[in-house]
């Protein structure tokens, strides 16, 4: 019995283990902060992508946002400055909408265009999930998801597979689609010409998912002008580290990064199919465990797996080695992505890192150390009075630049 | 090990709640009082019909994942829908948005702790 108790009790407390240790890794709790936590502004809140390979689209999504509403000084908070993640992704192949793709070809073809996308608020993708109408009559598995059953209806227009062809009553398939999609806006007249315009499934979604009153220019945000890049080019080697060194500079330098990373090993430790993932990662911090004598970088990982995700995994922050290893698991190009504005260079930048021996006196200082509101993001040499420069905040220092 | 969890969970109730709101294209939105029955995330029907519910979190269909036919998207709805639920995306007052799991008779269970609590 009292073995069944210890049993349950145990259960209890394991309900929420984390989903993946790979490659989220986010340590113990003997690992402490040895450095100011900095975490990237403005940023929009956390999004959640549902069942469908748009990863990519959203990450891509954050990035633009943050960058318009800091170049604009808008409030990223408010749901009117969102972009539709929908409409970002449609520029991976310019008009269409494709699970599974690249996050900087996204950034590279909005450079390149006039920098209008659309707003959350008129295409929302979570109209796109929210489909059901009636939970009591459970539709068929493949039927339920909002993007399957377009690409159902899609399918059947086209005698595509088991499905008997439909083509003779294109209004009856939009019809179908008002009816079990209520909260996707799009007019019944752009449905049915979605269906007979479009050449692939792909555009087929995309003309179907966004709305022609959304994508009138007046309607959609602008953003301002921007040079996209990625690490390491197509004519560049570089490995884990470097891409952990980049990812340093550029978070240190207030620019968040996407990075894809693989989510799942097969049995020889190389990445399995269909793992591929793609995340934001909006702030950077150390942490030391004295128990164990070793230091790590964590990055703030901002994942389109819905705000559990987040509070599940450490609120985010993660082993920026993990992430950088399992990206060379995926891919040996293009790991890691950002936008950038005309004209900036980047310089080499790190964290100026703690040793363990020096943590508890960190740690003691910022406890009392009374940093002004104004330099508590600020992680470097202080400048005090007289020629005396410090590496922790003295009360009379100014952060020097 | 799962039905020990429903003892303890059926003796325990955490009185936690939140509220999260879901909203339409044409700007109305939904509350849905979110409550917290041990380590699951649930809504107000859930907590009234305890045992059913729970019946359903713990026992879910057969294959547990389908990581290796898909893991495109996220794997705790995928998880959801393989289990004949229906996503939902709910936003908190700071709209932060949550995956639910909408099971029979609108049992709502947050996505990852259906998932974390089935995967293994």
């Amino acid at each position: 019995m009292k073995v069944f108790y210890l049993i349950s009790i145990f259960s209890l407390f394991s309900i929420h283990v984390q989903a993946y240790e790979f490659p989220y890794e986010t340590l113990d709790g003997s690992y402490k902060d040895t450095t100011i936590p900095i975490e990237i502004s403005p940023s929009t809140p956390i999004k959640a992508q549902d069942g469908i390979g748009l990863c990519y689209g959203f990450s891509a999504t954050s990035l633009l946002e943050s960058y318009r509403c800091r170049e604009l000084k808008l409030n990223c908070d408010d749901p009117k400055e969102f972009l539709s993640s929908l409409d970002v992704t449609s520029y991976y192949e310019r008009k269409s909408l494709k699970e599974g793709g690249d996050t900087y070809r996204i950034f590279s073809n909005i450079e390149n265009s006039k920098r209008k996308i659309a707003k959350e608020e008129c295409v929302q993708f979570s109209a796109l999930v929210h489909q059901m109408v009636d939970y009591k009559n459970i539709m068929q598995k493949d039927e339920k998801r909002g993007w399957i059953f377009l690409v159902k209806k899609w399918n059947e227009y086209r005698g595509i597979g088991k499905d008997v062809r439909r083509n003779d009553c294109v209004a009856c398939l939009a019809d179908e689609i008002k009816k079990n999609l209520p909260n996707v806006q799009t007019p019944i007249d752009q449905l049915k010409d979605a269906f007979t315009s479009s050449h692939s499934m792909e555009e087929f979604l995309y003309k179907s998912l966004l709305p022609a009153q959304c994508m009138e220019e007046n309607k959609m945000a602008s953003i301002p002008e921007f040079k996209s890049k990625s690490y390491p080019g197509y004519n560049e080697k570089a490995d884990a580290n470097a891409v952990a060194k980049k990812v340093e500079s550029l978070l240190l330098s207030s620019i968040p990064v996407e990075i894809s990373i693989c989510t799942q090993k097969d049995f020889t430790d190389k990445c399995s199919a269909q793992s591929a993932h793609s995340i934001a990662l909006f702030g950077i911090k150390q942490v030391c465990s004295s128990r164990k004598n070793d230091c790590r970088t964590m990055v703030k990982v901002k994942n389109s797996y819905g705000n559990t995700w987040q509070l599940q995994n450490n609120n985010g922050w993660v082993n920026l080695k993990s992430l950088a290893d399992s990206s060379f698991l995926l891919t040996q190009n293009n790991n890691i992505s950002w936008i950038e504005k005309p004209g900036f260079i980047l310089i080499e930048k790190s964290l100026s890192k703690k040793s363990v021996t020096s943590l508890m006196s960190t740690v003691n200082s910022r406890a009392g150390g009374g940093i002004p509101d104004e330099y508590k993001n600020y992680y470097g040499i202080w400048k005090c009075p007289g020629t005396k420069y410090v590496d922790q905040y003295e009360p009379g220092c100014i952060p020097l630049k | 090990m799962k039905y020990t969890i429903l003892f303890f969970s059926l003796l325990s109730f955490d009185a936690r709640s939140e509220l999260f709101f879901h909203k339409f294209n044409n700007g109305s939105a939904r509350k849905i009082k979110i409550e917290k029955l041990n380590g699951f995330h649930v809504n107000h029907e859930c907590i009234n019909n305890k045992q059913e519910c729970l019946q359903l979190i713990l026992k879910p269909l057969g294959q547990k994942t389908k990581q290796t036919q898909d893991v495109l998207g996220n794997p705790a709805s995928d998880f959801c829908e393989f289990n004949n639920g229906n996503s939902e995306i709910l936003r908190d007052k700071k709209n932060n948005e949550y995956d639910y799991c909408v099971l029979k008779n609108k049992y709502y269970v947050d996505s990852w702790d259906f998932f974390n609590l089935n995967k293994k």
